[in-house]
Parts: structure tokens; C-alpha cells; sequence
């Protein structure tokens, strides 16, 4: 579809907006935004964040999946020689992309 | 002879990878080569993290039932399980600063050095002396330094 060039360009973009959104998610969980680590699990602690950031999560949400995602289908294209086994690792890595950022947008969307 | 023959003749440069064995090819080109080993932990923190990324979806669409979240809260208080978010804050960390790197390096071609134009023996390349190998070395310590942190904050019962 692209070129492995736009790949990697598209590949560098994502991770520098990772950074930012996943840099974060992670301060809003630890001290001082939260009093303890485990405070910030608690259920009203978590729900507050859909709440209130929860277009940072849609986005780290979308962001991470893709970038994760695209990583596992940059090293299958190193592994991997056969054509047809390559259509099928990529088909199953855009599902598991749809599914993936289906369940997690039903989740926050539930709070936001 | 060849000038640069003569020189690795000399300076008993080997010309095969292979010739030093399994344990003498692991030192001398995995583990006396930093690019190496990044790129290898750089892959290994990345598969790990999308396997949790796949966990995480799940474990947060918990958080729709209050009572199967208080359950996950009592299962995460195990020892292991909060060893594995050390190791997992460890990959993050280590995985964020040399993804730094590799913008920097890879993206924007900062911190290569210059090339040169006559060969000089023994062939070594700029980058390996340029800031990028530095920059490396800064993150490893980073790194180690966040993981520590990480486990405190983990660990202390906070």
C-alpha cells in the first residue's frame, strides 16, 4: 500500500506523539498527581481520568495500537519471506487493530 | 603488498566472523557492540509492551464492573505481579529514551558524524565515534537511572 519508507516516516511521527500522550498517561498514575501509585488505580481515580482526559486516551489509544502494531509488522517483514503469509500477518494485525481499538473506545467513551 | 594487507597482517585484523566461535562471536559482536545490544533490547521492550498493550485494553474495560476491578486491585497487590510492572516500566523508560535516539539519529540523521573521503585503517566507521554512540551510552544510564526510580515507586507500598 505504502511505500516501507512512509512506513518508517509514519512510524517516527507516531512515536513522537507517544511520547507526549503516554508521558501523560504515566504522571497522571504516579506521585505527585496521584497520592500513591495504587491510589491512582482505584476505581474513582480511573474513571476521573476517562472522564476528564479522556480524548488523551482515545488518542494514545489509537497512537500506541498503531505503533505497536506497525513494529510487529515491520519485524514480520524481516522474518518472514512467504507472500501469502505475509497478507495473512497483516490482515490479522489491521483486525486486531479494529477490535482492539473497538473494545478500548467502548470502554472510555463509557466514562468520558 | 597491498598497503592496507600489510596493515592487518600487522595488526592481526580478522577477516571472518565466525572464526572466534559461538561465545568469542557474542563478545566480540554482540556484546562489545552498544548498537547492537540497543537494537536488540529496543525490539525485545517493543514486542513485550504490545503484548501488554493487548492485556491493558482488557484489564481497563474492567473498570465497567466494579466488582471485577476491586478483584483485579486484590490481584495486582501479588509480588509478581508487581515485579512484572518493573520490568514493564523498564521497558517503557528504556524504550521511550532510545526511541528518542533513534529520532534523532535515524529520522533527522543528527549525531552521525561526517563521512570521510580516503579510507583509513583500521575501517571504522564516523558514527561509531560521533555523538550518536555518546547520546547511547546516555541512554543506558537514563535508563537505569528511571528503573531504579520506577522500583521505588513501585515497590515502596505507594
Amino acid at each position: 500500500m505504502f511505500r516501507e519508507s512512509l512506513w518508517s516516516l509514519i512510524q517516527y511521527l507516531t512515536a513522537a506523539l507517544l511520547l507526549v500522550v503516554l508521558g501523560i498517561h504515566i504522571l497522571t498514575h504516579i506521585p505527585p498527581f496521584v497520592e500513591t501509585y495504587h491510589e491512582g488505580l482505584s476505581l474513582e481515580s480511573v474513571r476521573t481520568n476517562y472522564r476528564e482526559l479522556g480524548w488523551v486516551l482515545l488518542i494514545l489509544l489509537y497512537v500506541a495500537l498503531f505503533h505497536g502494531l506497525n513494529g510487529i509488522r515491520g519485524l514480520a517483514h524481516e522474518i518472514i519471506r512467504n507472500t501469502r503469509m505475509l497478507t495473512i500477518v497483516n490482515t490479522a494485525l489491521v483486525l486486531l487493530f479494529i477490535i482492539l481499538a473497538a473494545y478500548g473506545t467502548y470502554t472510555i467513551m463509557k466514562w468520558a | 603488498m597491498h598497503m592496507g594487507e600489510e596493515i592487518m597482517n600487522k595488526k592481526k585484523i580478522h577477516l571472518y566472523e565466525n572464526e572466534y566461535g559461538i561465545l568469542g562471536h557474542l563478545y566480540k559482536h554482540v556484546l562489545m557492540n552498544p548498537e547492537r545490544i540497543a537494537f536488540t533490547l529496543h525490539r525485545i521492550t517493543g514486542i513485550g509492551m504490545v503484548l501488554y498493550l493487548v492485556l491493558h485494553v482488557y484489564m481497563t474495560s474492567l473498570t465497567l464492573d466494579p466488582l471485577r476491578w476491586a478483584s483485579f486491585l486484590t490481584t495486582i497487590e501479588n509480588p509478581l505481579v508487581r515485579f512484572g510492572e518493573w520490568l514493564l516500566a523498564g521497558a517503557v523508560i528504556y524504550h521511550g529514551l532510545n526511541g528518542i535516539r533513534l529520532i534523532l539519529t535515524e529520522a533527522l540523521g543528527i549525531g552521525l558524524g561526517k563521512p570521510r573521503r580516503k579510507a583509513v585503517y583500521p575501517l571504522v566507521s564516523p558514527s561509531i565515534r560521533a555523538a550518536q554512540r555518546k547520546s547511547l551510552y546516555l541512554v543506558f544510564a537514563l535508563s537505569l537511572v528511571g528503573w531504579i526510580i520506577a522500583g521505588y515507586i513501585i515497590f515502596s507500598g505507594g
